[in-house]
């Protein structure tokens, strides 16, 4: 429909979120948010507020930490890091996620005339 | 077990709000300014930096708003807050609660006291094993005079029937005077014979009952407690046994403790049992004992009464002078309690039975009456983003409240009038039943009520929920008197990317005129374009900004943030299903 950005797929979120505490240590908000967004080359829409319930939901399950600290302007902010299960379930997602886009890439060949 | 550690997480979270809020606060704001730094390093002006940055994270309230139902029991919370708003409303109507309260409480209370009269009447099982076989066995002149049997009469009949496993006198209640701890006391008592708890077919919680010899005159006294007297009286402390009482200046020693399910028509006040000793004076002259017996096993209150019908004839044949014209009447204990009173006692409980209807129905008219006082309220709260589901748990919430603060004073209303000497002795009838089933029955009685008062507040809560604001006749005097309509924001013309304001080329701004005659939804005549829109966009104050220029109250501020209503400050609205927004006409 025109839209020139796309929409984080619902669930994907959790899966970006570990990724980035996993490849770039602890960070707050705003650095997950940018990491996110840098990644994506602003291929992806992300409403950066909606990171903060998502970064909620991760802790609440344990899978997620965090801490006060402070940001490389010397400004107050919440760290947040990995934890072991964290760990342990990032690897089942982008697992999961793996098989998935195979699946739809493969589904999606047959027909990519169509698609353009 | 991730999903217990997640209950677990928001359960804590309930207690520690202030923190956690703060926390959100702190964290968010710092994002904010993050933002805004890195604008301000693009080369953009600090208003424009900040401006941007609240775009690009989008809807600050919503996010606090979604952050906060990740993180509480939003049931919960809510709940909690309906009740301290109840608690509020119902504090700033004094008259309507005290009222609606002392109506509820009539009822219950009057319910309460006859349904436990009629439950342990008619419908409890009485608290020891087959009560079918425990029949009261009256003395009856051919009169009809006097139901009660001489001392003598009743060893006679107890030593020559053949139907009975046991006799018993019933317990006479007798005044005493407790003295030697502290104050003297009036203490009351039961006389009765040995062969009491052998009727009953019950065994004492501790000790013994009185023997055969301690039943004889001028053996030496000794006392049962009730263990109602040994838990107060002596704290129930085991080593009461063996301890002597001293009642109207002689010692009683206390023997034994009866089990706390004991009850016997007629002796609710008792607090203790002892035996009759009855010299044997008078022995047939003076009819003053009531006899209760257990029938033995497989013999019918017929062959029961024929068995006393011939006792009482060679009785008066024996003892012409005494005895002439007495028989005796068997009776099942529950036809003697019951078949009095059942009548009187069904028609009294029709009769409150009714009058807590009558108090339902009057409280139901209250509520209603104030319903339609709370019409802007609804409205408001409707306009600002409650759903109908809301508005209705919130008034649910108070009628439940209403009818448990009504149940509990009825509860004590009930307690009371059981107390009461009158109903104690009132015909010797409610002197005869026993209450313990009260607390239930009320509680059944609360519950009802509940659930009567809330069906009674549901009505209401739907029917009362305004389609739109404009749409209930205060709602629509409110809107006028401003000039405003309530739109949903589903209605809402679709968001054009390139300006300012949304419209669509095809949408028509509804007219206060056309309004003000009640305007359904098809017949609205547009008058003004979205062109005039564009040429006026000071018409176009929306909620958000209302309540930035604190316009709005600041719970009304907080719930119409949430509601996620656009801002003007420029970032994204999320689009609500059910919310509704203020514009100007």
């Amino acid at each position: 429909m025109g839209q020139d950005k796309a929409d984080i797929l619902p669930g994907t979120l959790d899966l970006l979120v570990l990724k980035t505490l996993d490849t770039l240590g602890p960070l707050h908000g705003f650095g997950i948010a940018r990491r996110i967004e840098q990644v994506s080359k602003d291929l992806l829409h992300l409403n950066q507020g909606t990171l903060y319930p998502a970064l909620l939901r991760l802790e609440q399950k344990g899978w997620i930490r965090s801490k006060w600290g402070a940001s490389e302007n010397n400004r107050r902010a919440r760290f947040y890091s990995l934890t072991k299960s964290g760990r342990k379930q990032l690897a089942e997602e982008a697992r999961n996620w793996e098989r998935m886009a195979t699946v739809m890439a493969r589904l999606l060949t047959g027909a990519e005339g169509d698609l353009r | 077990m991730i999903w217990l550690r997640i209950l677990l997480s928001r359960f804590t979270a309930l207690f520690r709000k202030k923190g956690l809020e703060q926390r959100l606060e702190e964290e968010l704001k710092s994002h904010l300014e993050m933002l805004a730094e890195e604008n301000l390093k693009r080369g953009m002006g600090a208003e424009e930096a900040h401006y941007a940055a609240l775009r690009s994270f989008g809807g600050v309230e919503q996010t606090k708003e979604s952050y906060r139902e990740q993180r509480g029991l939003p049931f919960i919370e809510s709940l909690a807050q309906d009740i301290r708003y109840t608690l509020r409303t119902l504090r700033r109507n004094p008259g309507f609660t005290v009222v609606a309260v002392l109506t509820l409480a009539l009822g219950i209370g009057a319910n309460t006291a006859i349904f436990s009269a009629v439950n342990a009447l008619l419908l409890s099982p009485y608290p020891f094993p087959e009560p079918d076989r425990i029949m009261f066995v009256e003395a009856r002149h051919i009169s009809g005079k006097n139901h009660n049997t001489g001392y003598h009469d009743f060893h006679d009949w107890r030593a020559q029937n053949v139907v009975f496993e046991d006799m018993a006198i019933a317990p006479e209640t007798l005044s005493f005077t407790l003295t030697g701890e502290g104050e003297p006391q009036r203490i009351t008592g039961g006389l009765t014979t040995f062969s009491f708890l052998h009727v009953l077919g019950i065994q004492p919680l501790m000790g013994r009952f009185f023997t055969a010899e301690e039943d004889r005159p001028h053996a030496s006294l000794v006392a049962v407690l009730t263990y109602g007297a040994w838990q107060r009286r002596f704290a129930g402390s085991p080593k009461v046994l063996g301890r002597t009482m001293t009642l109207d200046g002689m010692p009683y020693a206390i023997i034994g403790v009866l089990p706390a399910r004991f009850a016997f028509p007629g002796v609710k006040t008792c607090e203790f049992f002892s035996s009759v000793q009855e010299s044997p004076l008078n022995g047939r002259t003076q009819h003053q004992y009531g006899v209760v017996a257990r029938l033995k096993p497989g013999v019918t209150v017929e062959r029961a009464q024929a068995d006393m019908t011939s006792i009482t004839r060679r009785l008066a044949q024996e003892y012409p002078e005494t005895n002439t014209g007495w028989g005796a009447v068997v009776v099942p204990i529950r036809q003697a309690l019951a078949g009095l009173v059942k009548k009187p006692v069904l028609i009294l409980a029709g009769a409150v039975a009714f009058v807590l209807l009558l108090a339902c129905l009057n409280v139901a008219a209250l509520l209603l009456a104030r319903a339609s006082g709370r019409a802007r309220e609804v409205a408001v709260r409707a306009s600002l983003g409650a759903t109908r589901g809301r508005i209705v748990r919130q008034t649910l919430t108070e009628s439940v409240l209403l009818a448990l603060f009504g149940g509990g004073l009825g509860l004590i209303l009930a307690a009371l009038a059981d107390g009461r000497p009158a109903h104690r002795s009132a015909g010797g009838f409610c002197s005869r039943c026993y209450a313990a089933a009260g607390p239930y029955v009320a509680r059944f009685h609360t519950g009802g009520l509940t659930i009567d008062g809330s069906l009674v507040r549901i009505g209401p809560g739907v029917v009362r929920f305004p389609n739109r604001p404009q749409h209930s006749a205060e709602g629509r005097r409110h809107c006028l008197e401003r000039e405003e309509i309530w739109q949903p924001v589903s209605r809402w013309p679709r968001r054009r990317r390139d300006g300012p304001f949304t419209h669509t080329a095809n949408w028509r701004w509804p007219t206060a005129e056309k309004f003000s005659r009640g305007s359904s939804r098809r017949n609205r005549t547009p008058d003004r374009t979205c062109a005039d829109l564009r040429a006026r966009p000071f018409r176009f104050p929306i909620l958000h900004q209302a309540a930035a220029d604190g316009v709005l109250p600041a719970t009304a501020r907080r719930v119409a943030r949430s509601a996620g209503c656009r801002c003007c400050c420029g970032c994204r609205y999320a689009s609500h299903e059910r919310t509704w927004v203020r514009w100007r006409v």
